[in-house]
């Protein structure tokens, strides 16, 4: 179980989340919306440890993130925002090269099923020669190498077309619910969060996405 | 470590080009430099025609003290050949020995014992000129002291024991032993003669700057690898982003000196110059870091690649290559301090240096590991 507990960040005076709490089990997919701005990303990079909360603590199952932070480090799986691979190195190259830095170790025919699971089977081409679609999935795919307890990804289907956003979207829901991962999952996309998450967190002043969520018999939790 | 090893191979395998034209660029330099260094060298020699009318001591004496010098190209000729060539602007001018020139050095006389004929376009007559009559003034000297010497022993002890052959060679012998213009003279390190046979360029003071501009060239993965977004990846690796660095730089440092070894093979083959390893290592190890602290302070290439030029071009000013510094009252201790090639020239470690560049990486690594904490 991932609990949040009335953390809050500010950068100088300006304060960005202001004493949010929830907890995120096994299992369940998270969905984070908000305005551009709101907190999204600031909150998912302080889950993912690459930023500090201003007050506040997270724990993951019984690991404070503030003291066992090399612990917590080992569940987290993050997929930023940006595709973080090497252009110049082939799908399976990039899947060995972060598969030697990982805390576990797979055989290529492990790293090749995690890409197949995902319809990601040009094993073999180089990564600048794939389209927009396979690059996030193998940014996706790189994050599961390590076989992390909680996955963060924030706009993990931005730019992407239909077919491989539902594929990702199923990949994800599979993780949660046969290998009980805890997902978290920022996006602007409102179809794609009512459709995969179970729960909303809403982030941000304006009420606009707590009632378009509420009308669509989500459960939402708004800061 | 071995795993870094790994993945560092991978991302150069997809750069070998660029890898392979760094990494033998230093010794590739330094061997075009000298190459053509030599090649101009020959090049700007004076050709010069001698004639000998007479096939003497004297003359062939005059003819091999003028093959010595790594000014002039001497070639034997005959009148004929000689006075073509100087037409045809092939020789800048030619000298003939005149029939009776051995008697004219033993009488002392210099008069009309040369012919010489040149072009109007013979710049170097007059040099040439200049030192064919030093010559003969050596000779003649050297004559007119053996007769003093000979009438002296006469005078003073009635006997005469020494030739006039024997005087001369004696007078030679002792010109040569004692010539400070012959001494070995140390230059940076480098035992060097300082005899008249042109420029002796050290392989390695050529390769030091080679090395030192190629090095930093190399090293703008640093800019790359610190820029990529892959570094956040690197928070849930086993290996933290400082590490993986310092394992990186451990690694190109290994690769460098693998290749300095074989280019100290090649110059060992080539120019008979050995170096000591140790200070080889050292060097190696100085400018690799030394490059990696800079680059890191770095976020584009481009501002790498002209610093690394900017710094070459200090470091090659710096060693006195471009400006003499005698007359701008800049001490040469306080140069050679500032200066990291000056110690390895000398055949010493760069301490100093490599314990700056060391410290600095310390500093680093523990600035990194704040930021990654």
């Amino acid at each position: 179980m991932l609990s949040i507990e009335s953390i809050s960040k500010s950068f100088k005076r300006k304060k960005i989340i202001n004493d949010l709490s929830f907890t995120a089990e096994a299992g369940e997919i998270v969905g984070l919306v908000g305005e551009n701005g709101a907190g999204k990303s600031t909150l998912l990079n302080i889950l993912a440890t690459t930023m500090k909360p201003t007050a506040g603590d997270i724990y993951l199952n019984e690991s404070n993130y503030r003291k066992d932070i090399k612990t917590i480090r080992k569940h987290i799986g993050f997929v930023p925002q940006d595709i973080a691979i090497w252009d110049q190195l082939t799908v399976q190259e990039n899947m060995v090269f972060f598969e030697k830095l990982s805390w576990k170790n797979r055989s290529k025919q492990q790293l090749q099923e995690i890409c197949m699971d995902m319809s990601l089977d040009r094993w073999h081409d180089p990564v600048k020669n794939l389209s927009g679609g396979m690059k996030r999935k193998l940014n996706l795919a790189i994050s599961l190498i390590h076989d992390p307890t909680v996955l963060l990804l924030d706009e993990p289907t931005v730019g992407i077309d239909l077919k491989s956003r539902k594929e990702i979207g199923s990949y994800l829901r599979k993780q949660a619910t046969e290998n009980g991962k805890i997902i978290i999952y920022t996006s602007h996309d409102m179809d794609e969060i009512k459709e995969l998450c179970d729960r909303v967190i809403t982030i941000g002043e304006d009420p606009f996405y707590t009632e378009l969520l509420k009308k669509a018999g989500k459960k939402v939790l708004s800061f | 470590m071995k795993d870094v090893f790994i993945t560092r191979f991978m991302l150069l395998k997809k750069n070998k080009i660029s890898l392979i034209i760094w990494l033998l660029a230093p010794i590739a330099v330094t061997i075009a430099f000298l190459a053509t260094a030599n090649t101009v060298e020959d090049d700007f020699t004076v050709p010069v025609g001698l004639v000998l009318e007479e096939e003497t001591n004297s003359a062939l004496e005059l003819y091999e003290e003028m093959k010595e010098s790594p000014l002039v190209t001497v070639s034997l000729l005959s009148e004929h050949d000689a006075i073509r060539q100087v037409e045809q602007h092939e020789l800048d001018s030619v000298f003939i020995v005149k029939q009776g020139y051995e008697q004219a050095i033993e009488s002392g006389d210099r008069r009309n014992i040369l012919e010489s004929y040149y072009s109007d376009r013979s710049f170097a007559y007059n040099s040439v000129k200049e030192m064919i009559v030093s010559i003969i003034q050596q000779e003649t000297g050297r004559v007119k002291a053996a007769n003093t010497v000979m009438a002296l022993e006469k005078e003073l002890s009635g006997s005469q024991k020494w030739s006039k052959t024997e005087i001369i060679t004696k007078s030679n012998q002792i010109q040569a032993e004692e010539d400070l213009l012959n001494n070995e003279f140390r230059y940076l390190g480098d035992k060097f003669s300082s005899s008249n046979s042109g420029i002796e360029w050290n392989p390695w003071m050529i390769w030091a700057f080679a090395a030192m501009l190629f090095t930093l060239f190399l090293f703008d993965w640093v800019i790359k690898e610190r820029n990529a977004i892959v570094g956040i990846r690197f928070y849930f690796a086993k290996i933290k982003f400082s590490n993986y660095m310092l394992y990186s730089l451990s690694f190109y440092i290994l690769l460098l000196f693998i290749i300095d070894l074989l280019t100290a093979a090649a110059f060992y083959l080539l120019y008979q110059n050995s170096i000591n390893l140790i200070t080889l290592l050292s060097y190696r190890i100085t400018i690799c870091l030394f490059s990696f602290l800079l680059v890191c302070l770095i976020r584009k290439t481009y501002v790498s690649y002209v610093l690394a030029i900017a710094l070459t071009l200090t470091l090659v000013v710096l060693s006195g290559a471009l400006l003499p510094f005698g007359g701008i009252g800049v001490t040469k201790e306080w140069l050679n301090l500032l200066n990291p090639l000056s110690r390895f020239l000398s055949g010493e470690w760069t301490m100093e240096w490599l314990g700056l560049c060391l410290t600095g990486v310390l500093i680093w690594y523990v600035w990194e590991e704040k930021k990654y904490a």
